[in-house]
Formats: C-alpha cells, structure tokens, sequence
C-alpha cells in the first residue's frame, strides 16, 4: 500500500466515528493582510462519509478554495490556519509533521485544482508530471509497475497512452482536466477535493469531464468534496451539499431535500433565485451585499440580508446543528427543536 | 509532435543579418554625418602624413581606393557593405602594412574568454541567488547574505574596476595590474601560460561578475516570485511532491528560459561594460584595442572592432534563440500559431 | 464626514483636486518608502551642487586657479588637484552637469522609445514587426562601442550634444516595455469603449493607454536615467566627451591618467567615486521599488 497514514500509532488518534472517512472540527484559517485578519474559514465542522459524494457550494470569497486547501495544508502565507482539525480515517493532518503530510498528499488526499487550464507545468511532457507524482510516494524501484499505473489511469479517465508525451499546451482544454483528474486518482486516494474542475470548459465537454469523474470516484470508492457555483451540476452529482456563507457553513443537507426543502434563509433565497423550468425568468440575486470578512458583522454572518431576522440575531452566532436526521443548519430559527 | 520549426529559425537568422547590417551602416554613416567633414581631415591628415613615412603614400592610395572616395555616395556604401560582407577591414592606418585582422584576431580570443567565462559564472550564480532569495524555505540569514550582491549592481563596471586594481594590484600586490599574461610570455598552451592567463583575468573577471550579479539575482528573484504564484505550483505541491524536487525542477527550471531572453537582451550592455573594463585593466582584448585606436585615430581598426563586437554579441544570441526552443517547449507552438 | 464629503464634490474650485493630487503624490512617497529615500539622496546631491556652485567662483576650477596637490583644508575645502583645480569647485559643477546629461538622456531615450513602443503596440502587425525588430537589433548592438566611434570621430562636443547622443541610443529597453503594456491594454474594454464612442487611434493612445503606462513610463525613465549617467560617465573616463567642462567622469579621467590613485591623493578621486557611488545607490533605490511597482505579483513577495 502507497498509503502512509494507516500506519500512524494509534494515540494520534482521536475518538472517531467509523462512519466518517473525513471529520473536519471547529477549522478556523485566515489572512493576515495588511488591512486587518481576514477570516475566510470561520469555524467550519463538517464530515465525510466513505465513497461519498459532498457538494460544497457558496457565492465567490465564502471561502471555499481556502477551507479546500487548508484540509491539505497547501495556504501559502498570509494564510494561517488557526485552529481545528481534519480528522482523515482518524489522523489529524493539522497535526503532522511536513514530511509526513507530505506523504499524505495525493496518496491519502489529493486535490484538483480549481483552474485546471494553468495547473500543469508547462516546461515538462505530461508523462513526466504523472511520474513525478508517483516517484515522490515510492520508497523504491517499481519502474514497470509505476508505467504500468500511469497508462491505468489514463485510459480509465479517456485518454489515450500517447498524451505522457504531449506537453500541456498540445492538450485541449477537456483532455487537461482529465491529466488532472488522472492525476488525482493515480495512488488511490480515500479523498478527493475537486475545486471547481469544470468552470473553465464549456457546457458539453463539462458534461463529459464530470461523467469521468463521477466514475472514477465510484470505482474508487473514495469520497469527493465537489467544490462550485452550479447548483444544477450539484444536483445531479452529489449526495449531500453543504453551503458556505462569509466563511461559515450555514448549511448541510442531503441534496435532494435542499432542493425540497431548504432550511437556512440563505439556503432559501439561493434556491429561490434558480431558474425553474416553470418561470423562466432570470437569476433574482440576493439583495444586500456580500459580508466584509475583515469586518464581519456581529452575531449570524447573514443576519444584515435575512429577510427572518430575529432580534438575537445580531447578538448570538448560531452554531451548526443537526436538527433533523442528516440535516444541519447554523441558524437560530431552528433553535426551538 | 516537435520538430525544427524553419519559421523560426529563420527569422532568427534573419534577425541577426540585420544586426550585421545596421551595425556596418552606423559604421558607414557616422563618419559622414559627424560635423566637421572627419573623412576629409583624415585624408588630408594622411596625404600629410604619408609624405614622412616610409609606403606612406601607397596607404593613403589604398584606402581612398578601399573606400572610394571619389565615387558617389551609395558606391562607396555598395563597396563598404561587400567589403564588411567578406568581413575584409584592409590595413590598420596607424601601424600600416598591417591588416587590421592582425589586430583584432588576437583580441577576440581574449575578449570573448574572459567575456564569456564571467557572464556565465554571473548568470549561474544569479540564478541561484536570486532563486534562493524568492524560495520561502531559505533561512533568513542566508537570504540577508545573499542580498549583499545587490551593492555592486551599485557601482558602475569601470569604477569596481579601478578600486580593485587599486586594492588588490596597486597596494597588495597579490594581482597582476594590467595585461593578460606576464609580458614577454610565448603564446602556447602550457600550465605556466594558462596560469598566468588565470591570475591576470581574475580582476577584470570580479568587476564583471560582481557589478552585474546583483541585477541577474535581482531579476531572478522577479521570475520566481511569478513562477511561484502560477497554479502548477499549487499542483505540483498537492502531488506530494518533495520541496527539493519542486524548487529545481517547477520553479528554477521554469524561470530559466525568461531568464536566458533576459541575457539575449543584456548581452549588449555587459559587453559595452566589459569594454571599459578591459581599458582599465589595459586587458588586451576588443575593448582595450579599440580605446588604443581611438587614441592612435586609426579609423580602420575602430570601424574593424565596432562591426567584429556587434557580430559576437549578434552571434551569442542567436545561439541563445536557437537553444531555447529547447527549453521552452512552448516557443515553436507560438511561432506556428502567430505565423 | 458625510458633510465635508458633500461640500467636496458640489464645490466646484480647483482647489480640491490639488489636494487630492498632492494626497495621492505623499501616499505615494509613502508607501514607496524606498523610491523615496532614492529621489531624497539624488536632490540632496543635486541641491549640495547647486548651491555650492552659487558659494565659489567658477574660476576656481580652471587649470592653475590654485597651488596643485593641496589637501583638503579650510580654504579648499576637498583641496585641489594635480592640475591645480579646487575640487570643490569641480565637484560642484561637475554635479549638476553629470544630473543634466543624465535626465536629458533619459528624457530623449523615453520620448523616443514611448513613441515606438506606443506605435508598435498599438497597431501590431507589419508596423509592429518593423519596430520591435529594430528595437531588438539595436539592443544587440553595444552602445557603447558606437558612442565610442562616435567620440572618435567628433572630438569636440557640448554636454547637451552628448546627452542627446547617448539618449538617442538609449530607446529600445523603454520601447520594449511600453509595446508590451500597449499590447496587452489595447484589448481591454475601455479602449473598447473609446472606440465605440468615436475616438480616434490618436485619442485613444494619448487619453486611454497612455495613462495606463505612467508606471512603466517612470520605471524606463529612471533605467534610462541611470543607463545614460552609466554610458556618459564611461566614455568622460576615457576621456571622450565634454571636454573643458568639469564632469564627474572626466574629474576621474584626470585623476586616472595622473596617477591619483597611485599617489594617495584620495581627495581627487575619492569626491568623484563617492558622488557616482550616490547617484547609482539613489537610482538604483528608485529603479527597484517601482519594479515593485509595475509588477504587482511581487508586491505580494514582500510577506512572505
Ligand atoms: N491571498 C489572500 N490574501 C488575503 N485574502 C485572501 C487571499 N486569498 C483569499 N482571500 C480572501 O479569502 C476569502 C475566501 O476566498 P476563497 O478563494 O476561499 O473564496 P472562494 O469561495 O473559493 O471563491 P471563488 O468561488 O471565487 O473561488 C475571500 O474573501 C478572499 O478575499
Ligand atoms: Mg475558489
């Protein structure tokens, strides 16, 4: 097994659910700009369950490219990650040591890339970029079975064998995404993070690559947080979708219900503000301005456009709570149950 | 999928016969657009001179019959061109019968030796430093330590130059002054002669590297901050990949190619500056030659030296543009979709 | 706040925008702490000139004017030469000659390659190819050995001669740079708009892109500046150039050829050496921190 993690002593180890291949608690990472502490991740537990599919949707700067990233502690400063853990199969990753996340990366964990256009090297022959991720997670020789694995993956995201010697500019747009998704799947993760692979491409080849990639992930059988704005991508890929707002999560809830029923009022208004099939009118939006992370508001993030604000509101941050089976929401409306 | 793309080479060939070409019209035009008619005073200058020395009047035929000076003006270009074409410069005035090949033949060897090695210790040790100035894993102390090589990008080339002769030549005698070997020594390929050679260039060889590292860190440093920041950095960092392998292999090896257009563009300059540096050093290479044929107006040399020096930096980068297709496996793409 | 924002806008004065200007101007100076410091250590410079130039006679810097190889004292305050010159009075005058030859150059090499680069960027194709390789083939060529020939060939020349010589070979880096930006500001929307709106190619370059390139404007005016004070101090110690003017580069010539160095007269060579050491430590300052400036990624380095 190329996987590391598993062989970590048991103490690191902290009370954990088999149920739960990912357990993200109390996460808080921020910037520290010249202006002031941003906080992009305020606070944010979440979980993963295995061979899951988790969609994590929110407006652009809800932080969901930092809380991503931060999971595999790849924030370059300004980013500080400031406290919480990212329980993987157990393990806390916040608290290993670099070498050994190192490891974990890709072989445990691995990300693709929100903007996968830009996310290959350039200077270097695709085959060789694969080969470099294997090398890095191997102790010893395996020339064969490492080609061996390369060629694997890449005819089982479509591509053929001749690609390892295309430079990236050589690719399409579509067939990059692939690398990265071949990429991503080489060692065997128990996770994936895909940060929006698909909004650089257009409608028919998304459609392609998100195919790929939902079957990859189920002959994996590994669990995928699906990073995006799309909603109608969401539901037609995802098993539960959690929603960031202002660097909070407000809501968690499988997908089908959210659409039913959603719960939190921003939840509400998001789902309201889809085209339907019935009235075909454009987007309404959502009035008011999107939060000032250097300047948060006090109480619930979203309490200054909730069109149900209560006056403790502004006073009292509700916390994330499962109010019925399977469906969390941070918000004090729900408070009673 | 990658093979020589004759658009480019082309071009890159065709760029560097316009180096040759406007070089040798500057050569042709400067004497003619300086005020005061020089071609005029020089021939009048030599019909006076050649009276006292000896095959004195044969110089002088020869070159108004060199230049044609009594033709129409774009004759005497047609001829000046060819002539620069078969790189043919005739007879130095100042130490006539000789060609002026006899002259500049021995100095290129000097100029481009020292030129040469300088550049590129300063372009190896500038990628470094600058590369290890932009990583965020260099410990603090040895990033202030590096930065020090920002002082003599400060100073001009000349001026380094002459304090280190001051210093190291004039008041501790531990290097030679000027020349490139001990006088008087047989121009072979033995150990004392290239030993000599060493400890002589050694000098000229610091101002070089040591004014101009500073900028070549400087611009390093520019390139790998972008680098850094591009997404395959992030990618290649998810991978699991070793800091090592990431710094050499993602973020060096790409800001090289920019950084090799960076001396493509340079070169010029580092060699207007060795120039001086060789006079200072009285280092016998193109530099110190030119300054010696100004000083002894032997116009022939000057326009000699002018068009070999534009020639060698015109060839160095055209080696550059045809290495770096090489290296940037994107440059044939761009040509093939631009053209 | 609210009222004194309001007052503001309906007053309709130019006096408000002064301020602004100047706001803009000191925050500026502000958060370029370096480039400040920079242009402080060249007025310091170019003001120590020009005002000891006003304290002595011009007389003083004529061969003979004194006894020769004093050292410093009260009355020749940086003593005088072999050539018995007061150095001071050298100095004084060789400063803003050397400041002068230096920004005309720089001025002479940015407006012709502004020019080209605006040309070249803006209308691309055949006019762009023709431009940018003459830019190229000229950045090739060594400068310096054309001044060289140059010098040769007229001996006599003026400080204002110089400086438009050396500024006229001196465009290609800023014409590089400003075709670069132009390239890449002609696509944006505003020059869409402009266009749309029925400005023409003039308008556009002079109200639209033009603005946009202040940075990198003053980015090549300090390098040509400083490459122009480079190439003309290079050429006065080889004693081409001005000749009969007191410059830097010629006050080192002179203390070269009589030996200064070797005699320990360090009052002649030293005043020369640290005055160029001043005005490159200054440009240099300048020439970094509006790098920074026009290349907003590093900027960013600065955290780290
Ligand atoms: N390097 C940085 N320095 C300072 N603040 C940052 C930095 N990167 C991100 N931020 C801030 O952090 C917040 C979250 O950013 P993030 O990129 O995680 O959002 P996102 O949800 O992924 O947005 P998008 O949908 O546009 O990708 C934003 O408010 C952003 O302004
Ligand atoms: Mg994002």
């Amino acid at each position: 097994m190329l996987s590391n993690v598993k062989t970590k002593p048991v103490d690191v180890r902290t009370k954990t659910r088999a149920d739960r291949i990912l357990d993200v608690r109390n996460l808080r990472v921020s910037y520290q700009t010249g202006g002031g502490q941003v906080r992009a991740v305020n606070d944010v537990s979440f979980f993963l369950r295995p061979s899951e599919r988790l969609g994590l949707v929110g407006e652009s700067g809800s932080g969901k490219t930092t809380m991503a990233l931060s999971l595999m502690r790849l924030l370059q400063s300004p980013a500080v990650i400031e406290g919480g853990q990212v329980l993987l199969d157990g393990v806390d990753l916040l608290s290993l040591s670099e070498e050994e996340m190192r490891r974990a990366r890709l072989a445990d964990i691995a990300l693709i890339p929100q903007g996968a256009m830009n996310s290959l090297n350039p200077m270097l022959k695709v085959g060789e970029q694969l080969r470099d991720a294997v090398t890095a997670h191997m102790d010893s020789g395996g020339k064969t079975s490492r080609e061996a694995r390369i060629f694997d993956v890449l005819e089982s995201v479509e591509l053929s064998r001749n690609v390892v010697n295309a430079y990236p500019h050589e690719l399409s747009g579509g067939m990059k995404q692939r690398v990265c998704i071949a990429m991503g799947i080489l060692l065997k993760p128990k996770v994936i993070i895909a940060d929006e692979p698909t909004s650089a491409l257009d409608v028919v080849v998304q459609r392609q690559v998100m195919e790929t990639l939902g079957r990859v992930q189920s002959e994996l059988g590994a669990s995928i947080i699906l990073v995006g704005h799309d909603m109608g991508l969401m539901a037609q890929f995802v098993d539960r979708v959690g929603v960031m707002y202002g660097g909070k999560l407000v809501e968690v809830s499988p997908v089908r219900e959210i659409f039913k029923d959603p719960l939190h009022p921003y939840t509400q208004l998001l789902i309201g503000s889809l085209p339907t099939l019935e009235s075909k009118e454009n987007f309404k939006g959502i009035s008011g301005m999107t939060p000032s992370l250097l300047t948060p508001p006090t109480g619930c993030m979203f309490h200054p456009r909730c069109p149900q604000v209560l006056p403790h509101c502004q006073v009292e941050i509700p916390p994330l709570v499962e109010i019925k089976p399977d469906r969390w929401v941070a918000c004090h409306l729900y408070n009673g149950s | 999928m990658r093979g020589l793309d004759l658009g480019y080479f082309i071009r890159r060939i065709g760029m560097f016969l316009l180096v040759i070409f406007v070089a040798a019209s500057f050569n042709f035009m400067i004497p003619r657009l300086a005020p005061g008619n020089p071609i005029g005073a020089i021939t009048s200058r030599m019909s006076n001179a050649s009276a006292g020395i000896e095959n004195g009047q044969a110089m002088f035929e020869a070159y108004r019959e060199r230049f044609g000076l009594d033709d129409p003006l774009y004759i005497q270009y047609t001829k000046y061109m060819w002539n620069t074409l078969r790189l043919d410069f005739g007879e130095s005035l100042s130490a006539y019968p000789a060609e002026v090949w006899d002259i500049i033949g021995p100095a290129i060897g000097w100029s481009i030796s020292l030129i040469g090695v300088s550049v590129l210790i300063t372009f190896v040790l500038g990628i470094l430093i600058g590369a290890l100035l932009a990583w965020k894993g260099t410990p603090g102390i040895l990033k202030s330590l590096l930065s020090l090589t920002m002082i003599g990008g400060v100073l001009p080339y000349y001026l380094l130059a002459m304090l280190l002769l001051y210093f190291f030549a004039f008041t501790a005698h531990v290097l030679p002054m000027s020349g490139a070997v001990e006088s008087g020594m047989a121009r072979e390929l033995s150990w004392p002669f290239i030993k000599s050679a060493f400890r002589h260039a050694i000098l000229p060889a610091s101002s070089i590297i040591l004014t101009s590292l500073g900028g070549w860190a400087l611009s390093m440093r520019g390139l790998m901050v972008n680098t850094i920041g591009e997404d395959y950095m992030l990618l290649a960092e998810a991978k699991g990949l070793r800091k090592s392998r990431i710094l050499w292999r993602y973020a060096i090896r790409n800001a090289i190619p920019p950084q090799l257009m960076h001396l493509a563009i340079a070169l010029g300059h580092v060699v207007s500056g060795a120039i001086l540096v060789e006079i200072v050093f009285s280092y016998p290479g193109l530099g110190y030659q030119l300054y010696m044929s100004i000083v002894n107006s032997d116009y022939t040399v000057i326009q000699g030296i002018t068009l070999i020096l534009a020639v060698s930096v015109g060839l160095a980068v055209l080696i550059i543009d045809l290495v770096y297709p090489r290296l940037d496996p994107r440059v044939t793409y761009v040509a093939e979709s631009s053209g | 706040m609210n009222t004194a924002t309001v007052q503001n806008n309906t007053r309709p004065n130019s006096g408000v925008n002064i301020w602004k200007t100047a706001r803009v101007v000191l925050g500026f100076f502000n958060n370029n702490r370096l480039f400040t410091f920079g242009v402080l250590l060249l007025l310091a410079l170019f003001l120590f000139g020009y005002i000891g130039e006003m304290t002595t006679s011009r007389k003083m810097a004529d061969m003979g004017a004194a006894k020769l190889n004093l050292r410093p004292s009260a009355e020749n305050l940086l003593g005088t030469d072999g050539l018995g010159r007061d150095m001071f009075t050298v100095m004084v005058i060789g400063i803003p000659n050397t400041f002068k030859i230096g920004f005309l150059a720089g001025a002479v090499g940015v407006l012709i390659g502004a020019l080209m680069g605006l040309i070249a960027g803006f209308y691309k194709g055949y006019t762009d190819t023709i431009f940018s390789s003459f830019a190229d083939v000229m950045l090739v060529i060594p400068t310096l050995a054309i001044l060289i020939t140059v010098s040769a060939y007229v001996r006599v020349v003026t400080v204002e001669i110089m400086a438009v010589i050396v500024g006229l070979l001196s465009w290609p880096l800023p014409a590089r740079l400003i075709r670069s930006q132009t390239l890449s500001l002609r696509e944006r929307l505003f020059v869409d708009v402009a266009r749309l709106s029925g400005q023409n190619d003039f308008e556009i370059i002079i109200f639209q892109i033009l603005p946009n390139l202040t940075a990198y404007l003053a980015a090549s005016f300090v390098g040509a500046v400083s490459g122009g004070i480079l190439a003309s101090v290079g050429l006065e110690v080889l004693g081409l150039g001005p000749q009969n003017v007191p410059t830097i580069g010629r006050t080192l010539y002179y203390a070269f050829n009589y030996s200064a160095l070797f005699k320990g007269m360090w009052w002649w060579w030293g005043p020369p050496l640290v005055t160029l050491a001043i005005i490159f430590t200054g440009l240099f300052m300048m020439s970094v921190s509006l790098d920074k400036y026009a290349n907003p990624r590093l900027q960013g380095s600065t955290h780290n």
